[in-house]
């Protein structure tokens, strides 16, 4: 896969975000969804939680961008036609669509620098990151673990009769069983198996540990599986991407369905 | 023309709208309402994380009752949904208001939000076993449907304002639930914040009609219930008719500088 091909995927993935405000709206709505979660915490006196909040507002930020918009550039190349012309070339769909959804989820990364300033300009909240490496490490595999696991939304989503119905469906479950803003623990016991396969349940814990004084543990494993969950989430993306266009291809319903 | 005429027609296309994402009771359910429920249970179990019953039921309350509004904001979005099938010119330049079409069409969306919050309500009740006031419980859904017409006014303001910009549809209707969430009693009560948000807030649909629930759950007396109902049926109208003048003047603006379909 020549290199050039997913710059000039992300550089015009970039231009496009420019442009469309849908692109980025998770960026300008998420993070103020920490302003709830925030007052709720002072109100009761908790402001020892408030990692909670910034750490969910960077998951869900993250998330929305990754799983809200690899649907959503696959909807916008079919809406433009480009769908037709993307699958008719030499190169894999799946590698440029990669590099653009990676821009978009990279973007997330800005819902936790919103929550933070609100934290600290709206409650007056100093919330500090004791383990800056591990914070950042984990970011990185997140990001790339979102962008990965994307795929396999962009690729079920493109044989659905309407993506919007299962995009919107998707944000609730996953954010509760992944522990994005409350600890898996406090969900009854028969869900936690599940949370175990999202790669954000591994995030979560380990970045709202790095916010605190004590040294984290098992910060290799926690890690890993992030990383394993994300390869096992593009490969089974990428394939059943290729399967899908495949199919639609055979049946000369690209851009019809 | 008169109005029922109109409406019932721009309520058959607001049928097929909701058809579009939900076209059976059961994808709704195992869809639009699963994330609902989750979303809420997420805000709810915040509390129990806190450690706090109180916090627990607080939240539940007023997350069962925000949904309502939530699901009746889509008249923000689908208020311009006639912007991208070209047929919002039609509808400008013909004898009928624009406001009773666009009321038809939208209208759809509170019921929507009406069976949301109140399914949303009997699923939260079972899972964190709220103690039901019998019979003061009963009158529940009665607030549920005022709240809920109380916010359809609202979103159909918001929605004559962004015909003009449709491509900020879904951001308008996030930001206005959240505010929503963030203010009007739903996660921490209106005194939380400063003065002049709780005076904003007082003409804000939810407000009121969420306090009388509170309330009712808590066993007050009937005279303060009534008259947060009556305040929320006030602010509900007062949105409703801002809203029916504002789509009349936006349209009649966008008629004037032939800006209809190029903004």
């Amino acid at each position: 896969m020549p290199l050039r091909v997913l710059l000039v995927a992300a550089r015009t993935q970039l231009r496009i975000a420019r442009r469309n405000i849908e692109n980025v709206y998770p960026l300008l709505t998420i993070p103020l969804q920490s302003l709830i979660s925030l007052a709720i915490i002072v109100y009761s006196g908790r402001p020892d939680l408030a990692r909670y909040a910034l750490v969910a507002s960077l998951l869900m930020t993250v998330g929305q961008m990754s799983f809200f918009d690899a649907s959503e550039i696959l909807a916008q190349d079919r809406n433009h036609q480009i769908l037709e012309l993307a699958v008719a070339c030499p190169t894999a769909y799946a590698w440029p669509l990669a590099a653009r959804i990676l821009v978009l989820t990279t973007m997330g990364v800005a819902g936790f620098a919103e929550a933070w300033l609100m934290a600290r300009f709206v409650f007056g909240l100093h919330i500090t990151i004791f383990h800056p490496v591990i914070f950042a490490v984990t970011l990185v595999f997140t990001v790339l673990s979102g962008a990965a696991t994307a795929l396999i939304t962009t690729a079920v989503f493109c044989l659905t009769r309407t993506t919007r119905t299962y995009q919107n469906a998707i944000s609730g479950p996953l954010y509760l069983l992944s522990g994005a803003l409350v600890p898996v623990s406090l969900l009854p016991t028969v869900f936690r198996p599940i949370s175990r396969l999202i790669y954000l349940f591994w995030s979560a814990d380990l970045l709202r540990e790095s916010m605190q004084p004590a040294d984290p543990i098992s910060i290799v494993p926690r890690l890993t599986a992030i990383a394993i969950l994300g390869l096992a989430g593009g490969a089974l993306g990428s394939w059943l991407l290729r399967k899908m266009l495949d199919n639609l291809r055979r049946e000369g319903t690209l851009g019809f369905s | 023309m008169s109005f029922l005429r109109v409406f019932r027609a721009g309520f058959s296309v607001g049928r097929c709208d909701i058809a579009v994402f939900w076209w059976n009771w059961k994808l709704w359910l195992t869809t639009w309402l699963l994330r609902i429920v989750t979303s809420a249970a997420t805000w709810i179990l915040l509390g129990r994380l806190i450690g706090s019953e109180d916090r627990v039921f607080y939240l539940l309350i007023g997350n069962a009752v925000v949904v309502g509004p939530q699901a009746a904001g889509w008249v923000v979005a689908s208020s311009t949904w006639d912007r991208f099938e070209g047929t919002y010119p039609m509808l400008v330049v013909s004898p009928s208001s624009l406001a009773y079409a666009m009321m038809g069409r939208t209208s759809i969306w509170l019921i929507n939000g009406i069976l949301t919050s109140l399914t949303t309500f009997i699923i939260l009740i079972a899972l964190f076993r709220l103690p039901l006031p019998i019979p003061n419980a009963l009158f529940a859904p009665l607030i549920v449907a005022i709240v809920c017409a109380s916010a359809y006014g609202f979103s159909l303001f918001i929605g004559s304002i962004v015909i003009r910009i449709p491509q900020t549809r879904n951001i308008a209707h996030n930001l206005a639930t959240i505010l929503m969430m963030a203010f009007c009693g739903v996660s921490v009560p209106v005194t939380f914040w400063p003065v002049w948000i709780q005076r904003i807030v007082a003409v804000m649909p939810v407000t009121h009609g969420l306090q009388a629930m509170r309330l009712l759950f808590n066993g007050g007396s009937s005279t303060p219930i009534v008259q947060a109902i009556a305040a929320e049926l006030v602010v509900g109208v007062a949105w409703l008719v801002l809203g029916v003048v504002s789509m009349d003047f936006m349209a009649n603006r966008g008629r004037r500088d032939g800006s209809i379909e190029f903004v």
